[in-house]
């Protein structure tokens, strides 16, 4: 599996065993993009953590350099991509620059010091992954950046990593934010880049329809990580409100986090532990599955770059009931009145719970096919791969036409 | 043949994918053995049935030092507390042995003896412990599932060249396209 890809993907995250929700939207983009050409190659460089002393953290390292080639094998991934996992051992930090600097070390070992052998190169995360791939990449290859991170703030703040995030902004063809809530903090850290930050979506399918549609929104859905990020103490204090007026209500929890245990205890003192399921983590084909077995996604969070979870749930036939925490008002742009009810960002739950009466009570006016075919203009994987394709292999200035594309709301208008 | 897997797991940092891994190779009919530092690390998981988990703590403590140490330590007084205690002293003595074991044995054990054990032995001892397991599992596919395994995995390899060996079953196995 040597030889020159037509494309190379670089990211730091991707679905494992380990960790099978992360970076499921770089699989759907290599699920979306790949099949278009001969050959795409995904590096995923997974990170290692560890709290080693310095000493064997030095022979993790040696150990590591004398197992790349036996132990780096290339496969296969979705699409028909190539995959080259390769795990980037490193002490546990929150130094960006040294992270994203031990990702391009690892990449350039694994690659026996040769450039990346394809012409263009698209990473996921600016640091590390853009970083590694720019530093990796062929001279004359253009190097793409798709931004995800909830944490560029703190990536920003830090001066080293500022300066490696504007090092990779000059010198990269362009750098795609997933929407707003990520496009804004880069554009006013480089004003002077604003220009090559654009607009690229996650790819959503809309593949799969449900058995039967929507007939009543009792079975309530929560996907994502029991973290207080995602509003989920609010969600349950909401979900038991709500079934005191309907004891038909079932409320499932898909997703690990911190926060379980307490979840589990706050609702034997709200009696309603009998109506909730904990699923734990699912891979990402389940979750969609239960998606289409459930009436309602609640999706309390309280900021998202793009909320991914959302758009599939339109896609399954679900309306939602979901917060203005950045992503998803502009990802529902347009279809609100048609599958969706947005409420505000509260510290509590009373949003969420008259956003549910209001949704419940205009639930016979929602036209889910409706918002299911707009959203599928937008975000469906051809949608998002014909994307790809013009930033990739354009001649002109892909990433001023992407930005304009995006705040026209469709890319493939 | 039957397929012979060792997961090296020292670090105990990814064990959601060794459970997994090691399941994986009992269903398609392998042996899989887990090495791993402590099983206290591990009590929350489940790991299938037919999977052998080698714990290198365990196996330490059946050296001689250890050995006498325990004696020592817990076995000698336990025997102790249970002749004296019998007809009424029984509940009292009950109470004073788990007092005992709580407040100085178990105590002593941490901060006396293990400093001084670890001082004293030789640092290769874990070390040749995890090679022994090695050369008895005979794997013919070897995962390296954490940092703290990549040392180990290095002189295995050194040693067995050809030994297949990679970061996870998945990319070890081909993997037809999705």
């Amino acid at each position: 599996m040597s030889g020159p890809a037509n494309v190379a993907i670089v990211t730091p995250w991707y679905p494992t065993r380990q960790r099978p929700f992360l970076g499921a939207f770089v699989q759907a983009m290599v699920e979306a993009t790949a099949p278009g050409h001969d050959r795409v190659r995904l590096y995923h460089c997974e990170e290692w953590g560890h709290r080693l002393p310095p000493g064997t953290s030095d022979a993790v390292d040696q150990g590591y350099r004398e197992l790349i080639a036996h132990a780096v094998h290339p496969g296969r991934t979705v699409g028909g991509a190539e995959l080259v996992h390769l795990p980037v051992p490193l002490p546990v930090t929150t130094d960006y620059a040294a992270i994203a600097r031990r990702h391009e070390e690892t990449l350039r070992s694994v690659l026996g010091g040769q450039p990346i052998d394809a012409p263009v190169v698209h990473a996921h995360v600016g640091l590390p992954g853009g970083w590694a791939a720019l530093r990796n990449a062929r001279p004359d290859a253009r190097v793409f950046v798709t931004e995800h991170a909830t944490f560029l703030d703190l990536v920003l703040a830090q001066p080293e990593a500022r300066a490696m995030y504007e090092e990779l902004l000059q010198r990269c063809a362009g750098v795609f934010a997933v929407g707003e809530a990520v496009r804004r903090p880069l554009v006013e850290a480089f004003p002077q880049h604003a220009d090559r930050v654009g607009y690229l979506p996650n790819p959503i399918s809309f593949e799969q329809q449900r058995a039967a549609p929507v007939t009543a929104l009792r079975r309530w859905l929560f996907v994502g990580g029991l973290i207080p990020r995602k509003g989920v103490r609010w969600l349950l204090e909401a979900f038991a409100s709500c079934r005191a007026r309907d004891p038909e209500l079932t409320l499932t929890f898909v997703g690990e986090g911190e926060l379980r245990g307490q979840l589990q205890q706050r609702a034997e003192e709200l009696g309603v532990a009998d109506g909730l399921t904990f699923t734990g983590a699912v891979p990402p084909d389940r979750a969609l599955a239960l998606m289409r077995e459930h009436d309602l996604l609640v999706h309390p969070s309280r900021f998202e770059t793009f909320g991914m979870t959302v758009v599939e749930a339109v896609a399954a036939g679900l309306p939602v009931l979901v917060t203005r925490c950045g992503g998803p008002e502009e990802t529902l742009a347009g279809v609100e009145d048609a599958a969706a009810e947005l409420v505000d960002v509260e510290e509590g739950s009373e949003a969420l719970i008259a956003g549910y009466w209001r949704l419940r009570e205009r639930f016979d006016r929602l036209d889910l096919a409706g918002a299911q075919r707009e959203l599928a203009a937008r975000y469906s994987y051809p949608a998002v791969a014909r994307a790809h394709d013009r930033v990739w292999f354009s001649a002109g200035d892909s990433v001023a036409g992407a930005v304009q594309a995006g705040l026209g709301g469709r890319i493939d208008d | 043949m039957t397929e012979q897997v060792l997961i090296l797991a020292l670090g105990a940092t990814r064990k959601r994918a060794v459970v997994e891994d090691a399941a994986e190779v009992v269903a398609r009919g392998g042996r899989v053995t887990v090495l791993i530092t402590s099983a206290a690390d591990w009590r929350r998981e489940r790991f299938a049935p037919g999977v052998r988990v080698v714990d290198l703590t365990e196996l330490e403590g059946r050296r001689l030092p250890l050995r006498v140490e325990r004696a020592v330590l817990y076995r000698a007084p336990r025997l102790a507390f249970r002749a004296v205690g019998r007809g009424r002293l029984a509940g009292w003595t009950k109470r004073a042995g788990r007092a005992y074991e709580r407040r100085i044995a178990d105590r002593v054990h941490r901060r006396v003896f293990l400093p001084a054990y670890h001082r004293l032995r030789n640092d290769l001892v874990p070390q040749r412990l995890a090679e022994r397991v090695v050369t008895e599992t005979a794997a013919d596919l070897l995962v390296v599932a954490d940092p703290a395994s990549i040392p180990l995995a290095a002189r295995i390899v050194r040693q067995s060249p050809a030994l297949r060996v990679g970061y996870g079953l998945p990319y070890l196995t081909p993997a037809a396209p999705s």
